[in-house]
């Protein structure tokens, strides 16, 4: 009787660490308004360039880059309270958000330049329509697979 | 009990504790304090002692006027909580359990 309890307090003392970790992650992962508010902005982005006009552009552009860069720093640096650590956020990890910001970008200049050769209007506004739509499903789906990988660790979180 | 066992971490609020720090780099005195539901002065506590034994280091920086308190575990208290739950899960599985962690 006394080892099933001590059992019973060792099983609820590894959900209670599987527990604090959940919640970390979760804390620290960007919220699923990040994706919809980049994609926003692309959308803003791109309005803008389809307008041909430098001034507009050109500040459109350092606007964009300023305001993602803050935001997605902020988002990274755990705003300001934690930052996890590197064997959560590991190798792997790190691969998966490259390769997603390179297939958003690549399919949002291509799809832009497609357009463009193919006489269609407003095409920087299209291409980043498909940037929106991608960040908007794909962002969701790499956060979903950032939890899932990060939480694949052991639970010492090596 | 297993050698990794740890009566110093095993305590339910510093396991918490160190479950939290063992998952980051560093945490904010303010995040470790709501995620935990603990009062300053609790938080505190238990900082020292884990301090004190060598497994958390305390960083005070100034931002403007403000100090901000974070903590870090340091490599011998990652150690200590790995071989910690290491032990926990030992003694699981001698017993024949299996437990259903959170996702």
């Amino acid at each position: 009787m006394e080892k099933r309890i001590d059992v019973d307090e060792t099983a609820k003392s590894l959900a209670d660490v599987r527990g604090r970790q959940v919640e970390l992650v979760d804390a620290v992962l960007v919220p699923d308004w990040y994706w919809w508010f980049l994609a926003v902005l692309s959308l803003l982005l791109g309005a803008a360039v389809d307008t041909r006009h430098p001034g507009v552009v050109a500040a459109a552009a350092a606007c964009y880059g300023v305001i993602v860069a803050g935001v997605t720093v902020w988002m990274i640096l755990g705003r300001g309270r934690a930052q996890l650590s590197r064997q959560l956020i590991g190798a792997r990890e790190s691969a998966m958000i490259m390769c997603f910001v390179w297939l958003v970008v690549g399919a949002t200049i291509a799809s832009a330049l497609g357009l463009r050769a193919a006489g269609v209007a407003h095409p920087a506004l299209l291409g980043c329509t498909v940037c929106a739509l991608a960040l908007v499903a794909g962002g969701q789906a790499l956060t979903w697979s950032l939890r899932r990988s990060m939480l694949s660790r052991g639970l010492d979180g090596r | 009990m297993s050698s990794g066992f740890n009566e110093l971490i095993h305590a339910p609020t510093r396991l918490g504790l160190v479950s939290l720090l063992a998952a980051t780099q560093w945490a904010e005195f303010r995040f470790i304090r709501d995620s935990l539901g603990l009062s300053d002065s609790a938080l505190s506590k238990q900082l020292t002692v884990l301090e004190d034994a060598g497994y958390v280091q305390i960083r005070k920086v100034f931002v403007g006027r403000r100090p901000r308190t974070s903590a870090r575990l340091t490599p011998r208290g990652r150690s200590a909580f790995a071989g910690h739950v290491r032990a926990l899960q030992e003694m699981v599985a001698q017993a024949g359990e299996s437990i259903t962690l959170p996702q």
